[in-house]
């Protein structure tokens, strides 16, 4: 079955080949039956149909090795990448902007592979840009840093007049374009920068921890600008931060980044709903079975956050003041490190990172019973 | 002692009415080493670029061989050309010998390792992430590498004003392979030598004094560029 598939994958791949030269109206209609035979082979993929795949990737630098097995972006999403510093966040970004060719691995653009294909590279580049973190200006004037793009893509000048103008009013400097790129403050060039990179229009907007030299005032402004263009363009948008809370503000998957390792896709232990509160008491309820205890000034809907480290995993009910204790059952273990991390239905699915040590000291086996427990004041609220 | 002040009087006076034997040897002068300059910078701005930007065998050594080439003694390279395009030298049949021509490939052998180094401390100083940064834009390879160049284009003009203000005020290579043809191959520089061993104080001061002021001129302006790339 799955050898079938593949061999179908296949041919459709070689036909795109065949027909390249073609007119743009087949090749549009090529796209359309590829994307059709991915939906029949991965039913999983239809809501969010990826343009942009990244497959066993590897990065190797200075004995710096950063691996990514698999990263889906689809259009009109918006994806955080957290971590420390030095976990490879800036190199991924890099690797997506394909300023660093990867060691090993694919990355697939609307269903064609583009490493080691400088006219699929270029085609890519024309779709992708990345605003780096502390971003350099061209040291010229503003209205040709924002121009630039466009002026190597060979557009009118008329146009890119139009456009820069357009632009720098919806970062909010509309009279900036005649300042010296170089004297703006930090700020305001980060501003520019992301100016100069939403007026390509771009398919995926890549952006390295925005907002961290900037002040708050800035900071509110550029995440103003992020919601904003998304939701407007459809554009799919990559970016890293520190910062989980902005993670979670902006974006709808968090994807965590440790030692140059991408772990698991998708948000650990984030849930939404509304806070109950009775006198001394209050709690969100995640399904009607389950309710978390919480401390917050925030009421109606908000996002909880219980961090895996900070969930314990035991054989019998815990007598503690911890005041959320679920009864559960292991679902999964997954080896990370010298660290094991559970898979935990208690209702709801969580996750807990536990030692190895601990892990065989109290006997725990996938399948298991256990008692799942948290501090009321190890749950973020936002 | 009075020949000193004779001397500036008379070159006032050539200076003040524009004498035309003095205009037009400032006219070769500037039009040899102006011409000499943009050979210069045709060769070495990519030998600079070169070396500043790619990697390949030998990259280090062609660093040192064109910062050593800045001291070229410039009687070195003008008796090269002169064995090179006399009449019994290899290029002996252009028949180019004390003519401006002469002139302008020694002063261009001159100043090529001037545009080159310069180049290349100009490019080393560019920010690496203006190439980047061009890229994420949608440049190609080619223009990436423009967009770099443009960034370090008041250290690269500085550098072509620092050569010609080398090649202005350099005797040499000019003597010997000009030959100090009045109305042709006469510089500034040949001139001022050949006046003053006449005892001709007043042309040599008048012509010492437009030198000058050229070539602080120049350097003035190579300052002004050379703030404006930092």
């Amino acid at each position: 079955m799955k050898d079938e598939g593949r061999s179908k994958d296949e041919e459709s791949k070689d036909e795109g080949q065949r027909t390249k030269a073609k007119s743009d109206e087949e090749s549009e209609e090529n796209k359309g039956r590829m994307s059709f035979s991915s939906f029949a082979l991965r039913p999983s993929s239809l809501p969010f149909s990826p343009f942009l795949l990244i497959e066993d990737l590897v990065q190797g630098q200075d004995g710096f090795r950063l691996s990514v097995p698999r990263f889906a972006v689809a259009p009109g999403r918006a994806y955080a990448i957290t971590g420390p510093n030095g976990s490879g966040k800036t190199t991924f970004l890099k690797t997506l902007a394909l300023l660093i060719r990867p060691a090993a691995g694919r990355l697939m653009f609307e269903g064609t592979v583009v490493t080691g294909d400088a006219e699929q590279e270029q085609r890519y580049r024309h779709q992708v840009t990345l605003v780096m973190q502390d971003a350099y200006l061209f040291k010229r004037n503003v209205f040709e840093n924002v121009g630039y793009g466009l002026r190597v893509r060979g557009v009118s000048e008329d146009e890119v007049r139009t456009k820069v103008g357009r632009a720098l009013e919806a970062v909010g400097l509309p009279d900036f374009g005649l300042r010296a790129a170089h004297r703006l403050s930090r700020g305001e060039a980060q501003r520019v920068a992301l100016a100069r990179a939403l007026i390509l229009d771009p398919r995926l907007l890549l952006l390295d921890e925005p907002t961290a030299n900037v002040d708050a005032a800035n900071a509110d402004i550029i995440e103003q600008i992020i919601s904003r263009t998304m939701s407007a363009h459809g554009m799919a948008v990559v970016f890293s931060t520190h910062n989980l809370d902005q993670a979670y503000r902006l974006t709808d998957e968090v994807v965590s980044l440790r030692d140059g390792l991408m772990l698991d896709a998708g948000p650990t232990n984030l849930f939404t709903g509304e806070v109950e509160a009775t006198v001394g008491l209050q709690r969100v309820r995640l399904t009607p079975d389950v309710a978390v205890q919480v401390t917050t000034s925030k009421t109606g809907r908000v996002h909880l956050l219980i961090p895996p480290e900070d969930v314990v995993v035991s054989q019998a009910p815990l007598a503690s003041s911890a005041r959320n204790s679920f009864p559960g059952r292991i679902v999964r273990a997954v080896a990370d490190g010298e660290q094991i991390r559970l898979g935990l239905d208690i209702g709801v699915e969580l996750s807990a990172l536990i030692t190895r040590q601990s892990f065989a000291d109290i006997g725990l086996m996938v399948g298991g019973k256990v008692y799942v427990t948290f501090k009321t004041s190890a749950v973020r609220v936002f | 002692m009075s020949f000193i002040a004779d001397g500036l009087r008379e070159a006032v006076r050539l200076i003040v009415t524009l004498n035309r034997d003095m205009l037009g040897i400032v006219a070769v002068s500037v039009t040899v080493s102006s011409v000499a300059t943009l050979l210069a910078a045709l060769v070495g701005l990519p030998i600079g670029y070169a070396v500043a930007t790619h990697r390949f065998p030998g990259q280090r050594l062609a660093a040192t061989i064109l910062n050593t080439l800045l001291a070229l003694p410039t009687v070195v390279v003008g008796l090269v050309v002169y064995s090179m395009l006399s009449r019994r030298g290899p290029l002996g049949f252009l028949d180019l010998l004390y003519t401006p021509t002469a002139i302008i490939i020694g002063e261009a052998i001159l100043a090529i390792p001037i545009v080159s180094a310069f180049t290349i401390s100009a490019l080393k100083g560019v920010d690496r992430r203006a190439g980047e940064t061009a890229l994420t834009l949608g440049a190609t390879p080619a223009q990436a590498a423009a967009a770099m160049i443009l960034e370090a284009r008041f250290g690269i003009l500085a550098a072509i004003v620092a050569s010609f203000g080398r090649v202005i005020a350099e005797v040499g290579a000019a003597m010997m392979l000009g030959g100090n043809i009045r109305g042709s191959t006469r510089t500034m520089t040949t001139a001022i030598a050949l006046e003053t061993s006449k005892g001709e104080f007043g042309l040599a001061m008048a012509l010492g004094f437009i030198l000058l002021t050229v070539a602080f001129g120049a350097n003035i302006v190579f300052q002004w560029l050379q703030g404006f790339q930092e």
